[in-house]
């Protein structure tokens, strides 16, 4: 009976030791931390030194822009458009009602609303959206992504009163996670489902079939706010306030990318669609704040005097 | 006679080595250029014969917009916003689209210096792929958030190009791309001539615009 219980508080003992060993395994890695990134740049380098001997065969090789091993990124923002007509129409609905109605009323709330207590509504707002962002983690399989998400929200609720304080900061852990806000709309993604055609949603914006489903989703299923009967005008007050003060941080990054582009419709789409694409395709990172490189610019330093 | 051929075949190879060493000593590296080029813009910004000078503020421009010029191609970068149907402009078309489109992008993005309060730009990452192209990954830190940037280079005579610049993974190149090629038909030669008319129309009345918006600021 004792043998036998030793064995198993040995097994035990085993089974933890691996189990810390296999999690936390990133203090031992960041040492050798360049090495994967020199293999990746010779391996890309063999890859790209094969590739353009073939191309040499085909001419001219300066449009092509498989180099950078993006090609997937690229499928993703090739474009469907089959209600071009309707979306453009929206479009300029959408642009009429930005320019009409959320941007004054916008500018308004950040006139009587001063930065400090907006930063914590948009953290209330995003703590309480964890649910969404768990769900598609644990759906994509990022169940290390995942149980970040979990114990900021643990945390910010708790010690951050009840999400108001940001108490944990950027997702912060000692391994590399997968970060970018994860959705519906990308876990469809991952699973392989493309995009499909582009939609504008009315009011909402840019955005296409698959993620426009999985708004939907995260919206009416996987949003608290639905889950307590709270009645559905609250819910939705509460939704679109949440969005007015996020627009509230990002006044002006719709203007300058309009005021740049020679076609608004062409350019909002496509920068929809790159950004998703890299969402979507976003690769491990390590979410500690990276320090600033030893390279890095002198923002105080001055001209040399003109001769 | 075998001795003599090996002789000049060896040096044959030493002075192809010796000039492939001084190339590529005498390069100047992508992340380096590309660092002496921002710093030389944040230098002009932080200058303070022009800091705060409004007067002084078209000067301030033309001298950021010298330094741009000089380490941004906007050549390679306007033949790879137009793509394959660049290969169909005549070379007069080709001057036309380069400087419209760089004024064009110019105008866009120097009415935005303005608002440069000392963020840093940290140089983290130089990849080179088949000698002629590279990428340097940086980021723009501000006290609350950093912003990446990735830029992309090409070596045009044996000088690192900027041709493209990624901000949160949306390609300059890339955008003004699907822009154009909604404009440009190329199903016939017809309908290519019409359509590249259409194009330039559409683009110097952008450059217009955004003048007179410049005007009244």
């Amino acid at each position: 009976m004792t043998i036998k219980n030793s064995a198993s508080n040995a097994l035990l003992a085993f089974l933890v030791l691996t189990f810390i060993l296999l999690t936390f395994p990133s203090q031992v890695r960041s040492a050798e931390k360049n090495d994967p990134v020199l293999v990746a740049q010779v391996g890309s380098g063999i890859i790209g030194a094969v590739k353009d001997q073939d191309k040499s065969s085909q001419g001219n090789d300066d449009f092509n822009d498989d180099i950078w091993g993006d090609t997937l990124e690229a499928q993703d923002t090739s474009e469907s458009d089959p209600w071009e007509s309707y979306n453009r129409a929206m479009f300029s609905f959408n642009d009429f009602m930005y320019f009409g109605v959320t941007k004054p009323v916008t500018q308004g709330y950040m006139y009587v609303m001063p930065l400090r207590p907006r930063t914590w509504i948009n953290n209330f707002f995003q703590n309480m959206l964890a649910p969404v962002r768990v769900t598609s983690c644990l759906l994509q399989g990022k169940f290390f992504t995942a149980g970040a998400e979990t114990s900021k929200f643990v945390a910010n609720t708790i010690v951050g009163l009840g999400g108001l304080g940001d108490v944990v900061g950027e997702r912060q852990s000692t391994m590399p996670l997968y970060l970018g806000n994860e959705d519906m709309g990308q876990t469809f993604g991952v699973w392989g489902i493309p995009n499909g055609p582009y939609f504008m949603i009315p009011v909402l914006g840019p955005s296409t079939v698959r993620d426009a489903v999985g708004l939907g989703i995260d919206t009416f299923a996987l949003n608290p706010f639905w889950w307590f009967g709270i009645p559905w005008y609250y819910s939705l007050s509460a939704g679109a306030y949440n969005q007015i003060n996020k627009l509230s941080f990002h006044l002006g990054e719709y203007e300058s990318l309009k005021e740049g582009a020679i076609d608004p419709y062409a350019a909002l789409k496509d920068a929809y669609l790159q950004y998703r694409a890299r969402q979507l395709h976003d690769t491990k990172r390590n979410r500690r704040p990276a320090p600033a490189s030893n390279v890095i610019t002198n923002p105080n330093a001055q001209a040399q005097p003109v001769q | 006679m075998k001795r003599i051929t090996t002789i000049f075949l060896f040096l044959v190879l030493t002075c192809l080595t010796a000039s492939y060493c001084v190339a590529s000593t005498t390069t100047v590296s992508p992340m380096e250029r590309l660092h002496s080029g921002v710093q030389g813009v944040i230098d002009v910004l932080n200058n303070p014969e022009y800091k705060g000078i409004p007067d002084k503020q078209g000067e301030m421009n033309a001298k950021v917009r010298e330094i741009i010029k000089d380490f941004f191609n906007f050549r390679e970068l306007s033949k790879r916003t137009i793509g394959r149907p660049w290969l169909n402009f005549s070379s007069k078309e080709q001057d036309r689209f380069i400087s419209l489109f760089t004024q064009l992008l110019e105008e866009t993005y120097l009415g935005k210096i303005g608002s440069y309060s000392s963020e840093k730009v940290s140089f983290d990452k130089e990849t080179i792929i088949q000698d002629k192209y590279a990428q340097v990954d940086t980021r723009i830190l501000s006290s609350s958030k950093s912003i990446p940037v990735v830029y992309r280079l090409k070596l045009i005579n044996s000088v690192w190009d900027v041709y493209d610049v990624k901000v949160e993974g949306i390609s300059l190149v890339n955008n003004y791309r699907s822009q154009f090629a909604g404009i440009l038909d190329t199903s016939s030669n017809d309908k290519f001539e019409t359509s590249k008319k259409n194009l330039f129309e559409r683009l110097e009345q952008k450059c217009q615009d955004l003048k007179n918006k410049q005007n009244k600021k």
